[in-house]
Formats: structure tokens, C-alpha cells, sequence
């Protein structure tokens, strides 16, 4: 083997342990990673930072065994490698810490612990007495004084992700990547974090540090690589990066003045939010009126799509009201009320019945409005149905022919049919351009336009900022389930939305 | 009942009522929500009626014989009337107070004007007849017609009295119809004097607005006035190609479509 010294600002490098060259993944013609060539060395922290939707996820899962890749190439220590599954990549010593939590509650935390890396005699028996040692001082580390046989599912939320971490540990890895780690984690419990990085990076550990927290990529990483819009945006040195570049670097040059937001007057008010509290929201008060778009800006864990489906009525609330307004004569208002329509970030899995045409999927909600005593008439179910596909055009609507090989934004429509279909006059969108390209949103757009211009309120969450901008009215950040602000998109830009996340 | 008979029952109905629930017709005549739904919509295309939450109101201003709009110029047979309106919908929309605004030649920009008769303390300067004949009727508004040689096809006014009406003045937005919309051959228009127009339109305003319905896309006209990226919005009907969405949104040019929900489809 030849060692390639190179000197980098004084750091003696080798060779690099982790390449990704033109690494590219497509989704369904959405280029997640769009030819991304990256070169990590061992004993380094490397963040990886971007807006929601940079990428930076898919990177990590591409690189672990996770997701596939559609084109490009993954070198481990020089060799080509092709992971088809994480276990794969673990083997070779290329192991993730996801953002979605991957500990099974039902089992205890030391079986959490060696669930993948077993501790055996001889390959075979298990070793018990070894496990518990190994969990002992592994667990102490992190501070976790809880009986490792103890169930995982009571502890609580940052120590789980801790827990998660410790495992990754266990498989000895070479390359270690750490999908915002932090991010339900107190200033103690990240401090544990980092302290345990510094000495796997003495180690000769690898880290992928995944975060969108600037203020942790200059304290504590060596180099930085900005993603925007799955391609590579900036690499520099941790140190000589400033706050205010970096941020600019993530956003790029978006602007929010090309969304066609249609200046609409706000009418009667539609919903109103006074002081609602349960296990994810605590005191949330707003108002939502006739021809409003409101959005909702907030990180993973930060209680939005929990809002949704409170004021939907899929979650309980604990205290507080959820008032919903109508403008029915006095006497009916309290039988009557606005009906709300909600579209899904899983459209696939919670809106639609991919077996049945576009056709069934628009009326499901409101079969009396189709039926004469009763019985579906199929020709006013046809007439329902076709009317909403010539109106919204959606493509791809065959009649009889399954919905599953339409578009994601053709789908979309089709949700957005349903509800009108039930005469809803609250929509709320979670995610509602996510997976759908360009000319797609800009027709999701204009038929939130339309919906409002017509007398509806809708609310909405995104983790896209320019889109929350451009679209909205007023936007309300959430984090950690308080509303920190709310604040007229007007005066509202990217920029002043990102900072409530440092 | 056949649909004849039953959209002049529901015509007597409205008209002794002045106003009346989609619930109640449905009732009264014994078909479903949907069905009267879509009468309704027929009703309204006509101009008998117009919908709203839930149900439908007599169109006053259509069935008084006794004032008939003064039309001293026959509006020209519109073949995508429908798509205009739909159109000068989210026109109006875009049409703020207090602001000078400027609707051009063509059927789009008198459909505007028709939008925004129910309008107060607009500003507009226009150099279309039709849109001066249908504006007449409001009176809360500011309406200044620039004045010039009359182009008998188009119905409006160009040349150098049109240019000289328009010194000293500045607009916020400006409605331009035109005949093509290309990739390659950008915005066009059929002929020398709507050239002109434009040009000095463009001089003296702040925002330009292009509009036309859906098949104008991938046409080329008599003269180029504007590549693609020049505009600052477009207007246009759901149908628009899927290219142009994608361009006009990734260059930052808002591209708005009208999409046509039954307003009484929002309880």
C-alpha cells in the first residue's frame, strides 16, 4: 500500500478512507443527489449541511447501504464498493445513526445494543455475561444509568438517540455518519456527544457529521460540505467558515418573488386555535380566516404535522380549544361546522387506494353526494369524478385503470379533489409540493390560489422556506411544540426563517 | 325531467326567490346535489345566475332590460371566452387600489374590466374601446383612454398620440395580451401597431403582465415584442405545456393558471 501524504493547512492527510465520485440518486425523475463527488479522510469530523431537502439524508443512506444509487461510484480505502444493504456496508465498517429512530421499544436496551453485533463464543452461543459487560461500560459513557435489561421504551427521547449512537459503536466502524444526531438533545447530553466524536476521531474514526445547527459545525468539525439542491455548493475548512456565509451558501440564490401567490382578501374567520396543548403542542394560539394561506415553518420534532392532525381531529387535544367557524344561520352553527380536508405528507399510504381508478379516490368521501337511496349511482359517480379530472386536469386518469402508475403531482391533485369533492373549506397540506417536479408545483400552487379565491383557509407545513414565503400569507415557526413567532411572509425571507433553526 | 326542462323550472324558481340553496333544489326537484350542481354552472355561463357558497343568486344586472350596457363597439365574437374570463379572474385579482394600471388590446383585457366593475378606486388608463364601453358603467373609477389611430380590427388606439398620452405617466402593472407565446420566438404579436404599444408600455411601467390563453404556447406571431424572461408574470388557462410552467418558475416569472372549482364546491 502507498500512502499518499498530501499537507492541508498543516494537517498531514493519507490517502482517503471514504470516496463518492458522480454519485447520483434519482426518485421516480427527482434527482435527490445530482453528481456529487466527495472526498472524506480518516480522523476527520466532516459536516454536511443544506436546507431541508439537500440532500444531505440521502447522501448518508447512499453511502451506508441504505438507499441506491443511480449512478456514480462509492470507494472505500480505494476499492470500489457497492453495498446493497446496511448490514453490507457494516461489515465494511460504513455505519449510520439515522434522523428516524431505529430502536425497537419491546426490547430491552442491551438487546437494542447487540442487535446487529452480537457478542458469541466461538460465533455461535451467545455470550451473555460479555454483553453485559460491554453494555455496562458502553452505556456509563453516555451516561445511562438505567438497567441495560430494562425496556428501551421508557427512556426518554435523546437518550434513545444515544442508545442508537452507542450501537453504531459497537461495529467498529471506520466511516461513522451522525444524521442530526442533536437535534432532540439538551447542551449536556450534546456535550456527551461531542466528547465521545473527539476520541473516535483520535481513534482514526471517520464522522459524517449531518446537522443543520451552524454553530456546531464551527466548534467542532474539521471541514464542511455544503449540499443545495443535491448538488455540491461549497467545501471548505471548518475554521475558516463564518456563520453568515454558510447560510448564505445553503440557500444559494432563491428567490420567493417567483411563486404565483395570488393576492387575496381574507374573509370571515374559518378556525380559531386558543391556547392548544397535548404531549407534542404546548399552548398554540392562532386564527386561520377565509382566503388565508398560512404555513407553518418547522424542523423534525417540532410538533407541525402533530398541529395538523389536532386541528384535524386525528389527535386528541388536552387542553385548550380547537373552534371551528361557520357561517350557517345561528341556530344550525352548532351542528354545522367547516369540514376539513387533510392531505397527507404519505399521500400514497394515507389518502389514496392505489387499486381503485382516479375516479373512485376523488368521491370516497362523500358517497351520499353519488348514491340515489343509498346505492352508488355509477353514472353520477362518473360525472363527480370527471368533472374534478377535466377541472384540475390530472393526468392519467384512465378510467378503471389503477392510480398507482399516475404522477406524484397528478396524485396530489386527486387528493386535493377528494376534499373538494366532500365541500371542505379547511385545507391541510403537510408537505405539499414534497416529491413533485417543478411544472407539478407550480399547477399545486395555483390550485391553492384557486381554493382560496373561492372562500377556503389553508394551512400549511414545509420544510421548504422559499416556498413558505412565497406562498403564504403569514407563517408560524414551530419548534419543539411552542410557536416561537409569527410572522407576516411580507417581510419574511428565507434567511429570517433558517435563523429561528441555528 | 330532461335537463331543458328542469334548468327552466330552476330559472322560474331563482326568479321568484331571487336566491336560492343547491340543498333546497335538490330537494324541491328530485336529483342529486351533483346534478343541480351542474345546471348551475350552465345557469351561470348564460348569465342568468351567479354561484355561491352553497347555492346560486339571480344576476341582477343580466335580467334588467332597462339598462342595457351603452356597447358603442359590439364586442368582436370571442372564441375562448370561457378561458378569458377564467383569466381575467386572477387578472383582477392582481389589479390592487390606488395603483395606475394599464389593460391593453384584445378580448383577456376587456374580460379584466368586466371583473373589476364591482371594483372601487382603481386607476386605469387603457387604450381599448371596449374596455372604456365596459368600465362607463362604473363610477368609482379613475378611467383615462389615451386617445390615438383607431385599428378597426383590434378595437383600439396606437401612434403617436397613443405614445404622447402616455409622457409623464407611470403605471404599476400592465396587461398585455399577445398571440404567441414560444420557447424561441418568445412573445409575439400580429402586427406593427401592438409593437409599437408595447415598447412605450414597457418604457414607462413597472411590471408587465402577459397574458393569453392556453393555445397560444408553442405559436409564433407576426413580431417578437419580448424574449420569454422579459415578464414579470403571465396569466394563463390550466392547460398551459408543462414546459413553459417549469421555465417561467425557475426564471422567477410567477406563472398563474386558472383552474375552474365550482365556488359552491367550498362548504
Amino acid at each position: 500500500m502507498v500512502f499518499i501524504y498530501t499537507v492541508y493547512k498543516g494537517i498531514m492527510m493519507k490517502a482517503p478512507v471514504l470516496e463518492v465520485k458522480d454519485l447520483s440518486v434519482d426518485f421516480s425523475g427527482q434527482k435527490a443527489l445530482d453528481n456529487v463527488t466527495l472526498k472524506i479522510y480518516p480522523s476527520e469530523i466532516h459536516a454536511l449541511v443544506g436546507c431541508n431537502g439537500a440532500g444531505k439524508s440521502v447522501l448518508g443512506k447512499v453511502v451506508s447501504g441504505v438507499l441506491k444509487r443511480s449512478g456514480g461510484t462509492i470507494r472505500l480505502n480505494g476499492k470500489k464498493v457497492n453495498f446493497n444493504t446496511p448490514f453490507d456496508a457494516s461489515r465494511h465498517g460504513v455505519v449510520i445513526s439515522m434522523q428516524e429512530l431505529t430502536i425497537f421499544d419491546n426490547l430491552s436496551i442491551s438487546d437494542n445494543l447487540f442487535v446487529n453485533h452480537p457478542i458469541t463464543h466461538s460465533k455461535v452461543i451467545l455470550n451473555p455475561k460479555k454483553m453485559r459487560q460491554t453494555a455496562y461500560e458502553l452505556l456509563s459513557r453516555f451516561h445511562i444509568t438505567v438497567d441495560p435489561s430494562a425496556k428501551a421504551k421508557n427512556l426518554p427521547q435523546a437518550q434513545k438517540f444515544l442508545l442508537q449512537f452507542a450501537r453504531c459503536l459497537l461495529a467498529k466502524p471506520q466511516v461513522l455518519i451522525l444524521d442530526e444526531l442533536s437535534a432532540s438533545m439538551i447542551s449536556s447530553e450534546i456535550a456527551l456527544v461531542y466528547q465521545v466524536m473527539e476520541e473516535c476521531r483520535q481513534n482514526g474514526m471517520a464522522i459524517i457529521y449531518i446537522t443543520h445547527r451552524i454553530s456546531e459545525v464551527v466548534s467542532i468539525t474539521d471541514r464542511v460540505t455544503v449540499l443545495k439542491d443535491g448538488r455540491i455548493a461549497a467545501e471548505a475548512a471548518s475554521r475558516e467558515i463564518d456563520k453568515g456565509r454558510l447560510t448564505k451558501l445553503m440557500l444559494g440564490e432563491t428567490k420567493s418573488e417567483h411563486y404565483p401567490k395570488l393576492p387575496v382578501s381574507p374573509g370571515e374567520p374559518l378556525l380559531e386555535l386558543s391556547h392548544v396543548s397535548n404531549r407534542f403542542l404546548h399552548d398554540i394560539s392562532f386564527n386561520l380566516c377565509r382566503g388565508e394561506i398560512i404555513g407553518i415553518a418547522g424542523i423534525a420534532g417540532s410538533g407541525r404535522t402533530q398541529l395538523l392532525k389536532a386541528i384535524a381531529g386525528l389527535d386528541e387535544i388536552e387542553d385548550g380549544d380547537i373552534i371551528y367557524i361557520s357561517d350557517a344561520p345561528k341556530a344550525l352553527r352548532r351542528e354545522i361546522h367547516p369540514l376539513i380536508g387533510y392531505i397527507p405528507e404519505n399521500r400514497d399510504k394515507q389518502s389514496l387506494f392505489p387499486d381503485f381508478d382516479a375516479i373512485k379516490n376523488i368521491t370516497i368521501h362523500d358517497l351520499k353526494k353519488i348514491s340515489k337511496h343509498s346505492i352508488i349511482d355509477p353514472r353520477e359517480e362518473n360525472i363527480a369524478g370527471s368533472l374534478m379530472i377535466k377541472r384540475f386536469v390530472i393526468n392519467g386518469a384512465v378510467p378503471g385503470g389503477k392510480i398507482s402508475y399516475m404522477s406524484g403531482g397528478n396524485k396530489q391533485k386527486i387528493v386535493v379533489a377528494q376534499c373538494l369533492h366532500s365541500n371542505c373549506s379547511i385545507y391541510l397540506f403537510d408537505e405539499p409540493t414534497q416529491g413533485i417536479d417543478i411544472a407539478g408545483k407550480v399547477e399545486i400552487y395555483n390550485i391553492m390560489n384557486e381554493l382560496v379565491r373561492n372562500g377556503a383557509g389553508i394551512i400549511m407545513v414545509s420544510s421548504d422556506f422559499s416556498e413558505l414565503s412565497g406562498m403564504c400569507d403569514r407563517i408560524l415557526v414551530l419548534k419543539e411544540g411552542d410557536l416561537i413567532a409569527e410572522l407576516p411572509a411580507k417581510d419574511t425571507s428565507c434567511l429570517n426563517l433558517l435563523e429561528y433553526f441555528i | 325531467m330532461f335537463k331543458a326542462a328542469r334548468q327552466q323550472k330552476i330559472k322560474e324558481i331563482i326568479l321568484d326567490q331571487t336566491q336560492i340553496d343547491v340543498q333546497t333544489l335538490s330537494t324541491l326537484l328530485n336529483v342529486s346535489a351533483v346534478t343541480i350542481r351542474s345546471d348551475l354552472e350552465d345557469l351561470e355561463q348564460e348569465g342568468f345566475i351567479v354561484r355561491s357558497h352553497g347555492g346560486a343568486i339571480l344576476n341582477a344586472a343580466q335580467n334588467q332590460t332597462d339598462t342595457a350596457p351603452p356597447s358603442m363597439v359590439p364586442d368582436i365574437d370571442d372564441p375562448h371566452g370561457r378561458e378569458n374570463e377564467h383569466i381575467a379572474q386572477i387578472a383582477a385579482h392582481l389589479v390592487q387600489e390606488n395603483e395606475w394600471i394599464f389593460l391593453g388590446s384584445g378580448a383577456a383585457c376587456t374580460a379584466t374590466a368586466r371583473e373589476l366593475l364591482s371594483r372601487q378606486g382603481l386607476n386605469i388608463i387603457t387604450n381599448n374601446l371596449n374596455v372604456a364601453a365596459v368600465f362607463s358603467k362604473n363610477k368609482s373609477c379613475n378611467l383615462l383612454v389615451t386617445g390615438g389611430n383607431l385599428n378597426h380590427s383590434g378595437m383600439f388606439l396606437s401612434g403617436d398620440i397613443f405614445e404622447r398620452a402616455l409622457n409623464g405617466i407611470y403605471l404599476s402593472k400592465a396587461f398585455i395580451s399577445v398571440s404567441g407565446i414560444d420557447m424561441n420566438g418568445g412573445f409575439t404579436v400580429s402586427d406593427i401597431d401592438q409593437a409599437n404599444i408595447y415598447s412605450k408600455i414597457r418604457s414607462v411601467s413597472k411590471e408587465i403582465i402577459f397574458i393569453a390563453d392556453y393555445t397560444k404556447f408553442d405559436e409564433v406571431s407576426f413580431m417578437r415584442i419580448a424574449s420569454l424572461n422579459e415578464a414579470d408574470a403571465v396569466i394563463s388557462n390550466e392547460k398551459t405545456p408543462e414546459e413553459y410552467k417549469e421555465y417561467f418558475f425557475n426564471n422567477g416569472i410567477k406563472i398563474f393558471t386558472s383552474y375552474k372549482i365550482n365556488p359552491s364546491s367550498i362548504g
